[in-house]
């Protein structure tokens, strides 16, 4: 009976000393590189070196970002090559996180396990929700940039469908998983992209439904409404599309339609400028005294906002400037959809922790059975141990596109064809100067819109 | 003592497992299988617009575009000559990232090959052309710039791919194509086809692996 329970318990000590517990620690790794990456590029970032912090992600990758991380890494790099102006390799970044997202609609059980019994940075990075959809924004912007409208657009329609499907797939579970259904900011970059190709039915559609996305969603949830001159998008596009009884309609929004004038003799130049970082995540440690000695922790991911300097954003052009209008909130967006998703989260969390709790119970209750009467007290080793592991496992997800800015805003100024010198400023709240973006020998064509993408982290 | 030593057994059957899925997970390795151009093996990887689709929609669409009336009638008006076609690029006008120059490469050869109609450059291979000719004409070279014999279309074929794509949410996505293509007499800006084309998939993806 002795020989036949020894010969049991060897393996098996043998595979939880030597395999499955530092197998655990090693799947639960830290997140304190990819952490550290975004510190050490920072500094190069605000210096607006962002072909520089590009590099560095692309040489650091494999030592920064685990496999189970590349979505985030084509998030964090598409970003940098976007305002570094390399367009084609930013899109083809992005694009690799969106192929990556959509197989990882697919979950994995082993790994759900195994963050069951570690942390859910043991997962694959799928993205949150407005990641999903904002790498839309970039893919499109850096198409239109390029010259291919067509391609803009099709981005643009991606974007409308993934937020159809998050929208699908919450209200199938009960819409209790986001607020985040509608994105204003992408109705209205697809009714202006639509604009440009001449389809003036569609972009008022797009005009539309952007609209009601900031008076209804934004407005309420976001705290922002919609910019000023969105009534003179639906005037304007309201008459080119031949209704001018609604454009009558949309004058009461506060639209006069001057700008098809405007646009004969003149272009327009559009700054989309990306402000501040989005928050970061970080751990909220929960730790109580469970029955026998065991130290229970649970860790939740908690939202900190990164102040930015940053309040206003103006655009000079010679003799013209115009203010920039915020579109798109991105960190209240991240903010407010992460307290509506909280309960979830703490739920996860508890769930992981009595799993986890459990599994050191039967480590030791396992231990104690092969120590039985031989005097060594192994179970309360082992328990122990597995206690250990349990809170050095603990971590929250932290992961998170961390180069994607805190917020965009966009200034519009029409401009007389030619080439320009732009000059992006952006201000405290005072109006001091905190960080200035030249745009040499901007083009600007009659009729027709020329797109500009600035950032600043100040 | 069976009871205290299942926790161990169960240990021992995760670690298993665990081990295997990590097996499974990080085995890779790459395969290259020559297959013919028009064969459609491989099939569709993920539901979007493929080579397979572009092939089928070209070959249907022009064999229905040249078996219609405006054919003959054509030829009986100007005593059975060719009519000439100028093809503009297919718009994507869809939310899949279709290589619309692949497309269109599709239709033009569908055309051609059918030896009933004359093809004329596209408009955006017309700059190569004319870039040519303004080398010609650098050179003193007898096509310099002399457009004198460039044919005139009797009719421009356009088209564009539109998608209509539903998902339930749980991994099931139906992706609806439609490709629209019309033949416009240059002279009378009358239409004279308009041909369709529709696709249809059923995208199932499994919600869990192991």
């Amino acid at each position: 009976m002795d020989g036949h329970r020894t010969s049991a318990a060897g393996p098996g000590r043998s595979l939880f000393g030597f395999v499955l517990l530092p197998g655990l620690i090693v799947l639960a790794g830290c997140q304190h590189g990819m952490m550290g990456a975004y510190q050490q590029i920072r500094p190069t970032m605000a210096a607006g070196r962002y072909d520089e912090a590009a590099r560095f992600l692309t040489d650091q990758k494999d030592d920064l970002y685990h496999k189970r991380d590349r979505v985030m890494f084509w998030l964090d790099r598409g970003t940098l090559l976007h305002y570094a102006g390399d367009l084609e390799a930013s899109t083809r970044d992005f694009i690799a996180a969106e192929k990556a997202i959509d197989a990882l609609f697919t979950k994995s059980v082993s790994r759900g396990v195994a963050a069951m019994l570690t942390n859910p940075g043991v997962t694959e990075y799928e993205g949150e929700d407005y990641e999903k959809v904002l790498l839309y924004f970039y893919t499109a912007l850096n198409a239109v940039m390029s010259g291919d409208l067509e391609a803009a657009l099709v981005e643009a329609r991606r974007a409308q469908e993934r937020l159809h499907a998050l929208e699908v797939y919450y209200t199938q579970e009960g819409g209790i998983g986001t607020i985040y259904t509608r994105d204003a900011f992408l109705y209205w970059l697809a009714g202006v992209l639509l604009e440009e190709e001449g389809s003036h039915n569609d972009a008022l559609v797009a005009f539309r439904r952007a609209w009601e996305a900031y008076d209804q969603d934004y407005a309420r949830l976001f705290g922002v409404g919609p910019p000023p001159f969105l009534a003179e998008d639906l005037v304007r596009s309201a008459l080119r599309a031949g209704l001018p009884d609604l454009a009558d309609e949309f004058r009461t929004l506060g639209g006069t339609g001057d700008s098809i004038q405007a646009f004969q003799s003149n272009g327009e130049l559009v700054v989309i400028a990306g402000v501040g970082e989005s928050p970061l995540k970080y751990d909220y440690f929960i730790t109580a005294q469970a029955p026998g000695g065991y130290i229970v922790r649970v860790a939740l991911p908690a939202l900190q906002v990164v102040p930015s300097g940053i309040q206003h954003v103006r655009v000079l052009a010679e003799r013209s400037t115009a203010d920039a209008w915020l579109l798109e909130p991105v960190q209240t967006i991240a903010v407010e959809n992460y307290a509506h998703r909280l309960p979830r989260i703490t739920a996860m969390a508890t769930a992981r922790a009595l799993a986890k709790f459990a599994a050191a119970r039967g480590i030791e209750a396992a231990g104690n059975a092969m120590s039985d009467g031989d005097g060594v007290p192994i179970g309360d080793v082992l328990g122990g141990i597995a206690n250990v592991v349990n809170l050095i496992t603990e971590e929250a997800d932290k992961r998170t596109w961390r180069t994607l800015p805190a917020e965009f805003r966009v200034a519009r100024l029409w401009l007389p064809e030619g080439t320009h010198h732009v000059e992006v400023v952006f201000e405290n709240a005072l109006g001091g100067v905190v960080d200035r973006v030249v745009l040499e020998n901007v083009p600007i064509h009659a009729g027709q819109r020329t797109f500009r993408s600035v950032r600043s982290i100040k | 003592m069976e009871l205290s030593r299942r926790p161990m057994r169960l240990a021992l059957v995760f670690a298993c497992l665990w081990m295997l899925g990590g097996c499974v997970a990080y085995t890779t390795g790459t395969t290259v299988t020559r297959t013919d151009p028009n064969d459609t093996a491989g099939g569709d990887l993920s539901g979007e617009w493929n080579d397979i689709d572009a092939n089928l929609v070209a070959e249907e669409m022009i064999r229905d575009c040249l078996t219609r009336p405006w054919l003959e009638d054509f030829k009986a008006r100007n005593m059975g000559r060719k009519p000439v076609i100028r093809f503009h690029a297919i718009k994507n006008r869809s939310s899949d990232r279709i290589d619309t120059k692949f497309f269109s490469k599709q239709v033009e050869r569908e055309l051609l090959n059918s030896g009933q109609v004359e093809i004329l450059a596209a408009m955006d291979e017309m700059d190569d052309v004319f870039n040519e000719q303004e080398l010609e004409a650098s050179k003193g070279g007898d096509a310099a710039g002399d457009y004198s014999e460039e044919l005139d279309a009797d009719y421009i074929l356009t088209g564009w791919v539109v998608t209509q794509n539903e998902t339930d949410g749980y991994g099931r996505t139906v992706k609806a194509y439609l490709v629209t293509m019309e033949l416009i007499e240059t002279k009378t800006t009358r239409k004279v086809w308009m041909g369709e084309k529709r696709i249809r998939k059923v995208v199932d993806q499994a919600a869990y692996t192991w």
